[in-house]
C-alpha cells in the first residue's frame, strides 16, 4: 500500500524527519508511538501533502504511484487519508457541503457526474449512526463550537464518507472519554477491510485494546528506532520512552 | 472632459434657460450647476476621491439629452427576480411597455410629477449638491427617472424591481437617472435595483436616488451590482427615515470600471434603527468604493454596517464608513465591522472607518481587518481531495457567508450565493 524509504524533511532550516522508513500493506495496523516533539505530525502532513514541509531525500511510494510527485489533493483522491490532530474550524462551511463539495471533486476527476443527492443522503445517514454524529452537526458550520471530542468524531465520519485506502489517525484517541473512544474504534473496525491500511499515531496503549494494531513502532528523533507487536505498546507505557532513546 | 472650454460654454447656456424659467424644478437645477461649476468634477486629490479615478467618457456634450429612444419590440434579458411591480429602464429611458405595477404604487415619469404634492415636498431635499459633485451634476443635467409612491399602508409581498437594461452598443456614452421614492406611512416594501449589461457597453452610469420613509414604513433596498463588465456606476442612496421607520440595504457589487456607492441614511426621529450590509467583490481591474454614512440624529437609535470585501487579480476595493453621532444623540447604539479578503498579491483594499462622535453617552464598537485565505484552512479543504482554486472559492464564500445568512430574502440570498462563484470562475459542486 504504501512504502516510505529514507525519509527526510525539513521546516525551514530544521530537519524533523531524519531517514523515516516504514512499509505498510494491505489490510495491516499500525501504530506509531513516540515522545511529544520527534516528529509524528509531521510525518503525517509530509504524507498527505501540505507543502510547508520540504523533502530533501528519500520516497514514498503509494499504491505503485510516486507520492511526493502528487499535490496535496490527488492523494487524497487517491486515497489517502489524514485525521488531524488538530482539526481546523471552518465558519462558514457546513460539514454536508464540505464532504458533497470532496466526493464531487473526486467524481469530477473521475469524470462521473456528481452523486445523486438520494444517494449522497443514504451515505449521510450510514455514517453518521457509524460514529453516533447527531444530523444537527452537519448544517453547523464545520468544526466550529464543536468540543475536541467532536471534532475528532467528524475526522472519523469524513474518512467513513470518503472510504479512503490509507487512513493516517493523528491522535484521534487524545482528548476522548471512554465512550467516544469506544465509538471512535467501532467505526475503525467497521471500515477496516483487507483492501485498506491504517496508520494509528498515539500516545496511548489504551486505544490499541479497541484497535488492534499488527505492529507497533517507536519514533523518536525523526525515525522509527523499534518495532514490535502489540505488547510493545504495554511496554512502553510501563517503561516509559527513556529506554528507546538510548537506542538511538 | 477633453473639451473642457466647450463643456463650459454648454453649460452657461443650459444656466441662462433655467434661468429664465420660473418652475421650480429648474430652479433646482441652476442651484446645482452654480455649485457643480464651483466643485468641478473630482480629481484623485480630492480626499473622499483619492483611490477612484472616475470618467473616462469623452463627450464633450455635458447636456446629453438625447436620450435613448425605447423600441417596444426590444427583447430583454429576462428578470433574476420575480415580481408584479417592475419598473424598466433600457439604456436609460423608462420603457412603460417593459414595465408593469400593480395599485399599491404609483410611478410616474420624473419629468410629469412636479404637480404632485409630496414630489414638491421631497424632490432633492436630500441630495447633497453642495459637497457631492457628481450629484450636483446629477441634479442639473438628469436626464430621466422615476418618482415612486408606495401608498400607505399598502404591504408588498413581492419586490419592487427596478431594472436597468444596458443594451446600447455605444461607447462612453453617459446616462443620468434621478428617482424619488417614498415610502407612505405604513407602506412596507422591498425594492431590487440591477443593471443587466451587454459586455460591449462601456458607459458611465450617474445614479443619484432619494428615499424618504414616512412613520412606520419599511424598507428593505438590495442593490445588486454584478455583471456590469465596463460599466462606471456611480450610485447615490440619500435615505431620510422619519418616526419609527426601518431601513435595511444591503449591496452587492462585484464588476464594473468602477463602482462607486454612496450611501447616506438620516435617522430623523428617535429609537429607530437601520441596518447597512454589502459583499464586494473587486476582481480583474475593477474599483469597488463604497462610502456610507450614518447618522444619528436624536437619542436611542441604532445601526447596524456590515461590509466584506474580497479583492481578487488587480481589483481595488474602498471602504469608508462613518458613523456621525450628533450632540443629541444620546444612547445611540452604532456597530460597524469591515473585514476584507486579499486574493492576490496585486489586489488593494483602503478601509477607513471614521466615527465622529458628539454625545457622550453612546455605544460604538467598529472594526476593521484585512487578511488572506488561512494556509491550515485551506489545507485542510484541499487535504479532502479539493482543488486548491475550488477550497479557495469555498473559503471565499464562507467569508461572504457572514452577510448572506443574515439576509432575509431567499431569492436575493440564492442569487448572491451564484454570483459570488461566477464571479470567482469557482466550480463547487455542492
Ligand atoms: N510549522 C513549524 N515550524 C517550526 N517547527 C515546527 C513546525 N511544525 C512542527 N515543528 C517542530 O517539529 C517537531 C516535530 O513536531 P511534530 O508536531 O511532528 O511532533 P509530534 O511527534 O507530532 O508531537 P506530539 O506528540 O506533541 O503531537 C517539533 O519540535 C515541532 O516544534
Ligand atoms: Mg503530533
Amino acid at each position: 500500500m504504501i512504502n516510505i524509504k529514507n525519509l527526510h524533511a525539513r521546516i525551514g532550516e530544521r530537519e524533523i524527519l531524519k531517514g523515516f522508513n516504514l512499509e505498510v500493506k494491505k489490510g495491516e495496523i499500525h501504530a506509531i508511538m513516540g515522545p511529544n516533539g520527534t516528529g509524528k505530525s509531521t510525518l503525517a502532513s509530509v504524507i498527505a501533502g501540505k507543502n510547508q514541509y520540504e523533502v530533501t531525500e528519500g520516497s514514498i511510494e503509494f499504491d505503485g504511484q510516486d507520492l511526493l510527485e502528487m499535490e496535496a489533493d490527488e492523494r487524497a483522491r487517491a486515497g489517502v487519508f489524514l485525521a488531524f490532530q488538530y482539526p481546523i474550524e471552518i465558519p462558514g462551511v457546513s460539514t454536508t457541503n464540505f464532504m458533497k463539495a470532496a466526493i464531487n471533486e473526486k467524481r469530477k476527476s473521475q469524470g462521473l457526474e456528481p452523486m445523486p443527492a438520494k444517494e449522497f443522503l443514504e451515505r449521510m445517514k450510514e455514517k453518521m449512526a457509524l460514529v453516533e454524529i447527531d444530523k444537527a452537526f452537519m448544517s453547523r458550520s464545520l468544526n466550529e463550537g464543536f468540543s475536541g471530542g467532536e471534532k475528532k468524531r467528524n475526522e472519523i465520519f469524513q474518512m467513513a464518507m470518503l472510504e479512503p485506502k490509507l487512513a493516517i489517525l493523528d491522535e484521534t484517541d487524545s482528548g476522548l472519554d471512554i465512550d467516544a473512544l469506544r465509538i471512535v474504534s467501532n467505526g475503525v473496525n467497521k471500515l477496516r477491510n483487507s483492501e485498506n491500511a491504517f496508520i494509528v499515531i498515539t500516545h496511548y496503549q489504551r486505544l490499541l485494546d479497541y484497535i488492534v494494531p499488527d505492529f507497533v513502532h517507536v519514533m523518536y528523533d525523526g525515525r522509527i528506532v523499534k518495532t514490535g507487536g502489540k505488547e510493545l505498546a504495554l511496554e512502553l507505557e510501563e517503561k516509559g520512552y527513556d529506554w528507546v532513546k538510548e537506542l538511538v | 472632459m477633453t473639451d473642457t472650454q466647450n463643456s463650459s460654454s454648454i453649460i452657461e447656456t443650459h444656466l441662462a434657460k433655467l434661468n429664465e424659467s420660473n418652475d421650480s424644478v429648474n430652479k433646482h437645477k441652476a442651484d446645482a450647476i452654480t455649485s457643480f461649476m464651483k466643485m468641478g468634477f473630482p480629481t484623485t486629490r480630492h480626499e473622499e476621491w483619492k483611490y477612484t479615478p472616475t470618467l473616462f467618457f469623452s463627450k464633450s456634450e455635458l447636456d446629453y439629452r438625447n436620450s435613448y429612444v425605447v423600441k417596444n419590440s426590444e427583447v430583454l434579458e429576462p428578470s433574476v427576480f420575480e415580481s408584479i411591480n417592475k419598473i424598466v429602464f433600457i439604456n436609460g429611458s423608462i420603457s412603460l411597455h417593459h414595465s408593469v405595477f400593480t395599485d399599491d404604487i404609483e410611478v410616474h415619469h420624473i419629468d410629469a410629477s412636479a404637480s404632485h404634492t409630496l414630489f414638491q415636498a421631497h424632490f432633492n431635499t436630500l441630495a447633497n449638491n453642495t459637497k457631492e459633485p457628481y450629484v450636483a451634476f446629477n441634479t442639473s443635467f438628469y436626464m430621466q427617472g422615476v418618482f415612486v409612491v408606495v401608498k400607505k399602508n399598502s404591504v408588498l409581498e413581492q419586490p419592487i424591481l427596478i431594472e436597468y437594461h444596458d443594451t446600447s452598443e455605444a461607447v462612453d456614452y453617459l446616462q443620468q437617472i434621478r428617482n424619488l421614492i417614498v415610502f407612505e406611512s405604513g407602506a412596507h416594501a422591498s425594492i431590487i435595483v440591477k443593471h443587466y449589461t451587454k459586455d460591449a457597453v462601456k458607459s458611465l452610469s450617474n445614479e443619484v436616488n432619494e428615499l424618504i420613509l414616512y412613520p412606520n414604513s419599511h424598507a428593505k433596498i438590495y442593490l445588486i451590482q454584478d455583471n456590469l463588465h465596463e460599466i462606471q456606476n456611480l450610485n447615490t442612496w440619500e435615505i431620510a427615515q422619519e418616526r419609527d421607520a426601518n431601513c435595511d440595504v444591503f449591496t452587492y457589487s462585484d464588476s464594473g470600471a468602477l463602482v462607486r456607492n454612496n450611501l447616506h441614511i438620516a435617522m430623523n426621529a428617535p429609537g429607530l434603527t437601520c441596518d447597512t450590509k454589502a459583499i464586494y467583490l473587486a476582481s480583474k481591474k475593477s474599483i469597488i468604493d463604497n462610502h456610507l454614512k450614518i447618522e444619528h440624529k436624536l437619542p436611542h437609535c441604532s445601526s447596524f454596517q456590515l461590509y466584506r470585501g474580497v479583492m481578487n487579480d488587480e481589483g481595488t476595493g474602498v471602504f469608508n464608513g462613518k458613523i456621525h453621532v450628533h450632540v443629541d444623540a444620546q444612547k445611540t447604539d452604532a456597530y460597524q465591522s469591515n473585514k476584507n479578503l486579499l486574493l492576490s498579491k496585486n489586489a488593494n483594499i483602503y478601509t477607513k472607518p471614521q466615527l465622529e462622535i458628539f454625545a457622550d453617552d453612546v455605544k460604538c464598537s467598529h472594526g476593521a481587518a484585512i487578511g488572506n485565505i488561512d494556509e491550515n484552512a485551506l489545507f485542510y479543504l484541499i487535504a479532502r481531495g479539493i482543488s486548491k482554486a475550488t477550497a479557495k472559492s469555498m473559503l471565499t464564500v464562507a467569508f461572504a457567508n457572514e452577510v448572506i445568512e443574515k439576509l432575509d430574502n431567499e431569492a436575493v440570498k440564492t442569487y448572491v450565493e451564484k454570483a459570488i462563484e461566477r464571479a470567482l470562475d469557482a466550480d463547487i459542486r455542492y
